[in-house]
């Protein structure tokens, strides 16, 4: 086998492309639980049967930013406040929608609204082109700095994947221009290379200053395929490493408007971490690489088909299950972490996470130790699916730092885990996390008292929010001011905590029933 | 501090998040007033509030008062060398830390004549040690009057004062007390001590004078009535003496009274106790023996009581076996567990090199950088050691963390100019940073061997790898 | 002339009465005792009893703590590297190790001795274990004290050589030093406790990978719990000092607070002060420093100062070198534990 990208062809050939490496729809989650009490679009329409133009607009005080297509007669006005922003034929209320886009780094989510009701009418999501431009986000800032257009390229590609979305959305529904607002959401960087932002100020010095506002654009002069006089509004950042995605999270669980002391995980290849409740926030954003997402880890993958998702062990045998129901081929992140849980459980890993060389299931691989998860005859590549100990000390590392961010939060506010009354868990991948199990091998510390929920997308969620309602968007704003960020890099206590949780299932204080019962 | 969580701190901010203290948001600042880094009228718009608008006055005190450390903070001296001593909040260094290291006083007597005056009193402002990357320094000086003569003792004070250095003034006598204090009281000195039989003169003198003074009693029911006296009275600035006794059930009931002193103003929050603690190793002269004997005793006085509680302290003994460790010891507690510590990048030269001699290179993280250079130098290995800038990590940290660089080896190798001072490009990098290796060879055209992991095995390792043959 | 400002003096002192603040701790450190009499099928005639503590050390006035430390002396089966002010102490024994146990009982009133079989380490003799056991017998020989059995640190071979001298030392209820988590602790403790030994339970300056070590030499091998100390390691004065303070100091109050996995004796190895420069070195190598003075008084203060700091965060066991050092360190403790009462009358004597 060779890489496509080293290889040339010098006549007609054919191509086998390996089963693992084969593009397959993502299962991105794209339902998301939100509830629109109080719809309050940014934008709404009036029907004036048999009117004058002119007339209505002196009459209602309101102010003219579009050349109307008709005097008199029938029309609607589109209104954003005060002001027309169109002025259509006939009566066109029935069709007034609205655009939620989450800006992933990899991956685009984007939502079609119909803003009379509020209703999500249509979910497409697809890869973002920039991908081309670098894998992750660093790569990209690379691109920007060692092309003068380089911002121009990363903001055409993104758009360009956006309007491919945008015709996918309205197939069967609308046509472009009946969409009057666009709402977006992404981290820091992702944000500013949506709206064509310079950067360079981001990586100026270490202690810099974001400002926390919302980022707004004409969506004709960013070319996006909407109505010309719609405007994008961009979640506000709160700093370097904690952008508007996470400001949607924290909107989604609506920790800003609860009394609950609420904690709230963002599992990306960063882990972005929030604890806060009514009027405070306080953030930090931890290294937790890739592992969770299967990669660096030997037969690790993202959440896709063929993917093993759950894993139980009992006596000898190995139980799991598979996205899509067909025979295993990797295994995703909450499957890595059912295995590692249930592995510690059952003592073939011991608390430092080294395998237990004399049971039956673990064998010399070529570089190191391996637990053999499923054999050749059951998987569709017809090689086995193991777990190495590499692989094990990386869940490890990469765990360590989201607990150790956890812990140092908890403990920069003073208070004990019990006092958490509310975990959110976002992010695709978090999704389908067995809480039960991230505790066990200390991804999560033991929250004795606190209610945990899944909020799935909640960047896409919050966009979809300040989409639909006034009070979210300022909220985002003031959310955004009030999140004080910490940085860890050179901080003692995180040490400690990280240190202490390079164990499973970590510092025994932060778990003191999996502590007992298993170490 | 009543306070242990920013959230508490929070509420009592205005929560505008304007910036104006040098924080973007005010749970940040909030953050910095529990680490003791700020205090509460650092925030201008809570000052200026409180100026005008009655609620916010009530607020900003109650702030004040919430975020005042449990013990009262006494200073003693005036201008640079004045000495802050008391102001702790915990029992336990863990808890948080520990804040102000107690200063030591070393005695001269108004019966020594002037040379030997001097020649201590020089001794106490020229001592250096240096550790961890700056001077230790010994902090001020105890003038004790043993003629009763009050005009011998206000000499003796006005020409110790000119040492510019802080001074506790010791005697019983009221009269003596007040002749010194005429001459010297303008340099705030520390007023040793007023006891139950004196302590009337002694509540005169400090109101009178404005000087911070020490109250003395071994019974503890006494020295707290008269603590409480002193500062009903108006007197402000406390230090209590529970009296130091050197030996047997002495010493026992010395280490009870301070501990229970320090636990009760703290825990207890008795108010009326929590005050700087004094405690005096030169009592240890009171034991038979000779100069050694004694001069051991005081250090194990000072040692016990450096690590309880104790807030300032007088000594007699000059001598390193007493003052090296103690100040040592002194450091080591009162170091704060949150920081890392580091030293002066750059090039060190161990015993004296020549050109022909190895070039290592280690971190400028303090524990690192006095392992690596005690055992090249207790070993007598001859070498050049530069000296890295990683913002004061250990070489397996800055290494994983990325503040160990070739590029920054190779500014290093530049700014030290170390290639004129060698006639060869070997450097020895330690164990824990070979996968650098390649890239420093690259980056700065110099032979790079990887040493041993710890720098204690660096002789064995020089034994069988140096002079190295030449590398192509 | 300025009229004199009149404050008001009161005639009297307010009255007042000091309530100092009580600690009660609802856990208790478990007791070891080391070494076993005839009556209890060993040879040794003095055991010692280390731990039981209720409140922090020497808070007497909390809750009376029934043992007071105790000092075991080092000695080697091998001549070892030596600070000069430790050398010529034992410049006659350092060849025997028998008399050299004597030496450190008889002359130096050693509680215990810890006899370290480093000539096993591969890097000097590599003698067998087998062989490097005999010494073991000599010195259970030469003295009736408890006896602390110590390896070479190297990780392949300490366990054999420990597991050979746990059965030499039968019956006698020695101190097996040490099991640590990278070397095969399980060996070790079954050797332990197949001969009725006590184990070393050795980590680095890490408070989680202690409880962890005791939990798993407990329950795992199934040691006593009244057969296990602690050693959560010593740095010397001015090189890590304040690290071990903090780190047993935080052991000892998590024991106290009732965590079954810390509440055990803590053990100091003391001796490391001899590493610190300040201890061994002629004179300071920085100019501007004022003159060290003479090293024959610095070394003994440093081992003093670093046992002492440590003993105040709680430590039972010394294990020290320096016979100056383990005599004052000795006086210094049984003062504080109330067992050395002899006081000076006239404490104000200074002043004047
Ligand atoms: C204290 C500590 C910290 C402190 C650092 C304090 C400081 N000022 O250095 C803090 C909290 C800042 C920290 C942070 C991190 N740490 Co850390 N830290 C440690 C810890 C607990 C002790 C390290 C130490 O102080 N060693 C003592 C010093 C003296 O050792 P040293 O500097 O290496 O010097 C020795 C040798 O290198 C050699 N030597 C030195 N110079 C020379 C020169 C020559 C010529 C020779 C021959 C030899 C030689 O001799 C010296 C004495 O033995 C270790 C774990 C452990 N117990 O070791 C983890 C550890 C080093 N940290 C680790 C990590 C991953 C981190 C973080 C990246 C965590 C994170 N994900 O954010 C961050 C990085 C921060 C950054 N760099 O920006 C890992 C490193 C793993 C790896 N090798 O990749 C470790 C091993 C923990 C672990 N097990 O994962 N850390
Ligand atoms: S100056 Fe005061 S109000 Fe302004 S941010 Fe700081 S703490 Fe908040």
């Amino acid at each position: 086998t060779v890489l496509a990208c080293q290889a040339f062809l010098f006549s007609d050939a054919e191509i086998f492309i390996p089963v693992e490496s084969r593009l397959e729809k993502q299962q991105i989650l794209a339902d998301f639980i939100v509830s629109a009490g109080e719809l309050s679009p940014n934008v709404r329409k009036e029907f004036y049967r048999d009117s004058f133009f002119p007339e209505v607009v002196s009459r209602k005080g309101y102010t003219l930013s579009c050349n109307p297509e008709v005097e008199e007669g029938d029309f609607t006005l589109v209104l954003r406040g005060n002001e027309v922003i169109a002025v259509e034929e006939g009566d066109t209320r029935g069709e007034c929608f609205g655009l939620a886009i989450d800006v992933g780094t990899t991956t685009l989510v984007a939502a079609l609204v119909d803003l009379n009701t509020g209703k999500v009418v249509n979910i497409a999501s697809d890869y973002n082109g920039q991908i081309v431009y670098g894998e992750e986000v660093l790569s990209r800032v690379e691109f920007v700095f060692s092309r003068k257009d380089g911002l121009n390229i990363l903001q055409r590609a993104v758009v360009d994947s956006v309007n491919a979305l945008i015709d996918r959305l309205l197939e069967g529904y609308s046509s472009p221009e009946r969409i009057y607002d666009v709402v977006a959401a992404g981290n820091t960087l992702m944000t500013h290379f949506f709206l064509k932002r310079d950067i360079d100020y981001l990586f100026r010095s270490s202690r810099v200053r974001v400002e926390k506002k919302g980022f707004v654009d004409e969506a004709k002069k960013m070319g996006l395929n909407v109505n010309d006089n719609a405007l994008v509004f961009a979640l506000p950042p709160v700093g370097r490493y904690v952008g508007g995605d996470i400001v949607g999270d924290v909107l989604a669980a609506g920790i800003a408007d609860s009394p609950y002391l609420s904690l709230m995980v963002d599992l990306g290849t960063n882990g972005e971490i929030v604890l806060g409740s009514e009027g405070w926030a306080i953030s930090t954003s931890v290294a937790s690489g890739p592992a969770f997402e299967g990669y660096e880890i030997k037969h690790g993958s993202r959440a896709v088909e063929g993917a093993i998702d759950h894993v139980e062990i009992n006596g000898h045998g190995v139980k799991y299950t598979v996205i899509g129901g067909k025979k295993p081929r990797s295994i995703c992140g909450s499957g890595l972490i059912d295995l590692l849980a249930e592995l510690f459980r059952n003592g073939i890993v011991d608390f430092q996470g080294n395998l237990d060389r004399e049971h039956e299931r673990v064998r010399k691989g070529e570089s190191d130790y391996e637990f053999v998860v499923a054999y050749a005859s059951e998987t569709e590549t017809g090689k086995d699916i193991v777990l190495t100990q590499t692989d094990i000390d990386t869940l490890i590392k990469s765990k360590a730092a989201v607990c150790a961010g956890i812990a140092v939060l908890i403990k920069k506010a003073g208070i004990s885990p019990a006092d958490v009354e509310r975990f959110y868990i976002a992010g695709g991948f978090g999704y389908y996390i067995d809480f039960e199990n991230a505790v066990t091998i200390g991804l999560f510390p033991e929250l004795p008292n606190a209610e945990v929920k899944q909020i799935g997308n909640g960047s896409l969620a919050g966009a979809y929010l300040v989409l639909t309602s006034q009070k979210k968007r300022n909220l985002a704003e003031t959310m955004a001011k009030l999140m004080t960020y910490f940085d860890l890099s050179t901080d003692a206590d995180f040490m400690d905590e990280y240190n202490a949780a390079l164990s499973l299932p970590g510092k025994p204080e932060l778990f003191p029933t999996i502590y007992d019962r298993y170490v | 501090m009543k306070v242990k969580s920013p959230l508490e701190v929070y509420k009592f901010l205005p929560q505008t998040n304007c910036g104006e203290c040098g924080y973007d948001t005010c749970m940040s600042f909030a953050a910095q007033i529990i680490d003791r880094s700020v205090k509460p009228t650092d925030c201008p718009p809570l000052v200026e509030k409180a100026k005008t608008d009655k609620k916010f006055e009530k607020k900003l005190n109650e702030l004040i008062e919430l975020t005042s450390p449990e013990v009262a903070e006494v200073v003693i001296g005036t201008g640079e060398s004045a000495v802050k001593i008391g102001g702790e909040d915990v029992l336990h260094r863990h808890e948080l830390t520990f804040f102000n290291p107690p200063p030591f006083f070393f005695d001269v007597w108004d019966t020594l004549d002037e040379a030997q005056i001097d020649e201590r009193c020089k001794k106490v402002v020229e001592y250096r040690k240096f550790y961890v990357g700056d001077y230790i320094t010994l902090e001020g000086i105890a003038v004790r009057c043993t003629s009763n003569d009050p005009e011998k003792f206000r000499s003796v004070a006005k020409k110790v004062s000119e040492y510019g250095k802080p001074m506790i003034l010791i005697s019983l006598n009221p009269e003596c007390m007040r002749a010194a204090l005429e001459e010297v009281a303008d340099k705030k000195p520390l007023i040793y001590a007023a006891t139950e039989d004196n302590w009337k003169d002694f509540l005169q003198l400090a109101l009178e004078f404005n000087v911070p003074v020490t109250l003395r009693s071994k019974n503890l029911d006494t020295l707290k009535s008269m603590a409480k006296t002193f500062k009903d009275a108006g007197v402000k600035e406390i230090v209590l003496d529970p009296v130091t006794e050197p030996l047997g059930d002495g010493l026992r009931g010395t280490f009870e009274r301070v501990v229970q002193l320090r636990r009760t103003g703290i825990l207890g929050e008795d108010k009326d106790v929590a005050y700087p603690i004094m405690v005096t190793p030169i009592a240890a002269w009171l034991v038979e023996g000779d100069e050694v004997t004694k001069g051991y005793w005081e250090a194990v006085i000072a040692g016990t009581f450096i690590v309880k509680y104790a807030d300032i302290m007088i000594f007699r003994n000059l001598e390193q076996y007493t003052v090296m460790p103690s100040v040592i010891l002194r450091y080591n507690i009162y170091t704060d567990p949150r920081t890392p510590v580091q030293v002066e990048p750059g090039l060190r030269e161990i015993n004296s090199p020549g050109p022909e001699d190895p070039v290592f290179i280690t971190t400028n993280f303090a524990l690192t950088y006095y392992t690596v250079e005690s055992d090249l130098s207790s070993n007598n290995i001859k070498g050049w050691l530069l000296v890295l800038d990683t913002e004061g990590l250990g070489v397996e940290v800055s290494v994983a963390g990325g503040q160990f660089t070739a590029a920054k080896v190779k500014d290093l190798i530049q700014q030290t100019g170390i290639e004129q001072k060698v006639n060869h490009k070997n450097l020895v990098i330690p164990g824990l940073a070979a996968r650098l290796q390649g890239a420093i060879e690259d980056e700065t055209g110099w032979s790079v061997f990887v040493g041993p992991m710890d720098s204690g095995r660096i002789k064995g390792w020089l034994e069988k790898n140096w002079p190295p043959e030449s590398k192509e | 002339i300025l009229e004199k400002p009149r404050f008001e003096i009161p005639e009297s002192l307010a009255p007042a009465r000091f309530e100092p603040y009580k600690v009660e701790y609802p856990g208790v450190i478990e007791e070891v005792t080391l070494g076993a009499t005839r009556a209890d099928g060993g040879t040794r005639e003095s055991v010692v009893t280390i731990g039981g503590e209720r409140s922090l050390a020497f808070y007497n006035f909390d809750a009376q703590n029934p043992h007071t430390p105790v000092i075991a002396i080092d000695i080697f089966d091998r001549r070892p590297m030596l600070a000069k002010a430790v050398r010529e102490h034992y410049e006659d024994v350092l060849d025997d190790p028998a008399e050299w146990a004597r030496k450190a009982v008889k002359d130096f009133g050693a509680d215990l001795v810890t006899l370290h079989l480093i000539s096993t380490d591969p890097l000097l003799e590599d003698t067998p274990a087998s062989e490097a056991v005999k010494v073991v017998e000599e010195v259970l020989q030469a003295v009736k004290v408890p006896l602390i059995i110590g390896g070479s640190g190297n990780k392949e071979k300490d366990p054999e050589v420990l597991e050979k001298a746990a059965e030499v030392a039968e019956g006698e209820r020695v101190m097996l030093a040490s099991a640590t988590l990278d070397m095969d602790w399980e060996r070790i403790g079954n050797a332990a406790k197949k001969h009725g030994h006590v184990i070393l339970s050795w980590t680095q300056m890490d408070i989680n990978n202690q409880k962890t070590l005791n939990r798993y030499l407990l329950k795992r091998v199934g040691i006593e719990r009244d057969s296990l100390v602690m050693d959560p390691t010593t740095a010397a004065l001015g090189y890590g000092l304040d690290y071990a303070f903090t780190n047993m100091e935080r052991i000892r109050i998590s024991g106290l607070r009732g965590d079954q996995d810390l509440n055990f004796p803590i053990s100091s190895g003391t001796t490391n002060a001899w590493g610190a420069r300040e201890s061994w070195m002629i004179d300071s190598p920085i100019e501007g420093d004022t003159p060290w003075g003479p090293r024959e008084l610095r070394g003994p203060i440093w081992e003093i100062i670093t046992g002492m700091t440590l003993a105040l965060a709680g430590v039972d066991l010394f294990m020290m070198m320096h016979p100056g050092a383990v005599a004052v360190v000795k006086d210094w403790m049984g003062m504080l534990s109330g067992a050395v009462k002899e006081s000076i009358k006239d404490v104000d004597a200074w002043i004047t």
